[in-house]
């Protein structure tokens, strides 16, 4: 398994550059929008965590694990260590980068105002494991043209929910407003409610009961993917 | 004898396809030609062999171990080449070869240098920008870099020039005579089985036809010409693939001696060449 894993990097590690080049670019752009960040942490993160996936099947050799000495349970065991590296990388990322170009960049405008704190490197962390977790039964069963979509489609239909459940009028005492304007679009309020979850979600973790439930729901939902993802692999013709 | 691989009654069933009924055995220190016709299902065998693929029934034992319980301990002592793409494209040769290399618990990665050097393949060229000769030449280079005792090859030859595809048979001949190795590889190439294959088997829809050693063709299989007169009771099972024309019929025989017997000079008895099997084969299996 770890040989496997050694090989995924080693065929990867190309992906690696131009991807702290674009944290550079990044983390500029959107310095002092939190949740920007964050999403696009995540973002960046969850697409090199899964990047072995997509180079095979770039490159059409997503079946050659199949035939190496590597049992099927190890080659998901394999691409689950590779994400869970890649994530706590980027969760060191997440929390050093912007404190590192503070420290190095002397010009107060190009400095970046926020500074992640431990429970939104929690989230982030709790998050890009959950695309993760979500992402391989998918991949597993299907390879990744039909696992992608399915799993782009189970996301859109999460977003759609959230977007229903923002769009629902809620009773509020007289005098207080509501959280999103119902005229911004759907698109719109989906994306406030998906913040407004999140800074909510980041203000709960500070509340130790709620980060260990956090955690434990979280280790049960990757053990669950894991599980799901060896069932799936097992049974695919490559 | 010892079995390198034993094979009984391997089933997969896909939609639209069945490969039935599968049975074969591969000596120790010998090689195999898998020989059909395109979607005969020459590399479903293989992927069952290497487990890539899951069996509907049937087994399939490697080195006496079985191929899925003791999937690891069998593939690490099989090398293997696909017709399919096994390296990374944007990679250089070297690097993409040995990062699948070094899965393998023996990989030698000197020996690797040595043969990829012998084959002439450039290392440091990436692997998109190799032609499909060269990329064989690299599979081959590092199917044969980590001691494997046995080879599966799907169609190594193919896409080869002549002159290295004869070296690469006769390099595939001379590792056999350790008496440790073996070799299973599929080919639509007839050539190729003529050239260097112990043991056949060929394929056909799915079932298996032969499968045995190539003399035993050679010794009692022939192409049986004569009048269409002759055909008739008395020569059903004899007599595959008939093909009929104005002047005569032609079919192919499992049993010469039998033919020659029957009708003495009435019907011209020929040594069949392999190309000749598979086309009455083929004709016999979708008449």
């Amino acid at each position: 398994m770890i040989r496997l894993m050694m090989k995924d990097i080693r065929i990867t590690r190309l992906f690696w550059l131009p991807a702290l080049a674009f944290y550079a670019v990044f983390i500029l752009a959107i310095t002092g929008r939190p949740a920007a960040y964050l999403i696009g942490h995540v973002f960046i993160t969850f697409i090199l965590a899964i990047i072995v996936p997509i180079v095979e099947y770039m490159t059409r050799t997503e079946h050659v694990a199949g035939a190496l000495p590597v049992k099927r349970p190890d080659i998901v065991g394999a691409r689950y260590l590779a994400a869970l590296a890649v994530t706590l990388v980027g969760l060191i990322l997440f929390l050093a980068y912007a404190r590192l170009v503070r420290a190095v960049v002397d010009i107060p405008e190009f400095r970046p105002s926020l500074l992640p704190t431990i429970q939104e490197g929690l989230m982030f962390f709790l998050v890009t494991a959950a695309m993760v977790s979500l992402f391989f039964p998918f991949y597993f069963k299907s390879g990744m043209g039909k696992g992608l979509l399915g799993f782009s489609i189970f996301i859109l239909a999460v977003l759609m929910i959230a977007t229903m459940f923002s769009m629902i009028p809620e009773e509020k005492p007289a005098g207080t407003q509501t959280l999103q304007p119902s005229s911004s679009g759907g698109a719109t309020a989906s994306g406030s409610y998906i913040f407004s979850f999140l800074q909510n979600f980041e203000k709960a973790l500070k509340d130790p009961a709620f980060l260990a439930l956090a955690v434990f729901v979280m280790a049960a939902a990757v053990y669950i993917s894991l599980r799901l993802s060896i069932h799936f692999y097992s049974r695919r013709d490559l | 004898m010892e079995h390198i691989v034993e094979i009984k009654s391997l089933r997969k069933e896909y939609p639209g396809f069945t490969l039935n009924d599968i049975s074969l055995r591969l000596p120790r220190g010998f090689i195999m030609g898998l020989i059909g016709p395109n979607g005969a299902g020459k590399t479903t065998t293989i992927k069952l062999i290497l487990n890539m693929v899951r069996k509907n029934g049937g087994e399939v034992r490697v080195f006496g171990l079985d191929s899925v319980r003791d999937e690891k301990a069998v593939k690490s002592r099989i090398g293997f080449v696909l017709e399919t793409p096994t390296f990374t494209s944007y990679l250089p040769a070297g690097k993409a070869a040995s990062a699948v290399g070094k899965v393998y618990p023996s990989w030698d990665e000197a020996c690797f240098q040595r043969i990829a050097g012998e084959f002439g393949v450039p290392l440091k060229k990436r692997v998109h920008a190799l032609s499909r000769g060269t990329l064989m030449k690299l599979a081959i280079a590092v199917a044969l870099s980590h001691g494997a005792e046995l080879l599966v090859l799907d169609e190594p030859t193919s896409g080869l020039d002549p002159v290295f595809r004869r070296e690469l048979l006769e390099r595939l001949s001379g590792l056999i005579r350790d008496e440790r190795t073996s070799i299973l590889f599929s080919t639509h190439l007839t050539s190729d089985i003529e050239r260097i294959a112990d043991y056949i088997t060929i394929i056909c829809g799915g079932s298996i036809v032969f499968s045995g050693e190539k003399d035993e063709i050679r010794e009692n299989w022939a192409m049986v010409k004569g009048d269409p007169g002759l055909l008739g009771s008395g020569t059903e099972g004899l007599l595959l693939g008939i093909r009929k024309g104005p002047y005569g019929f032609k079919a192919l025989t499992r049993d010469a001696e039998r033919v020659r017997s029957l009708w003495g000079e009435r019907a011209v008895v020929e040594r069949v060449s392999f190309d000749d099997v598979i086309y009455f084969l083929n004709r016999e299996n979708n008449p």
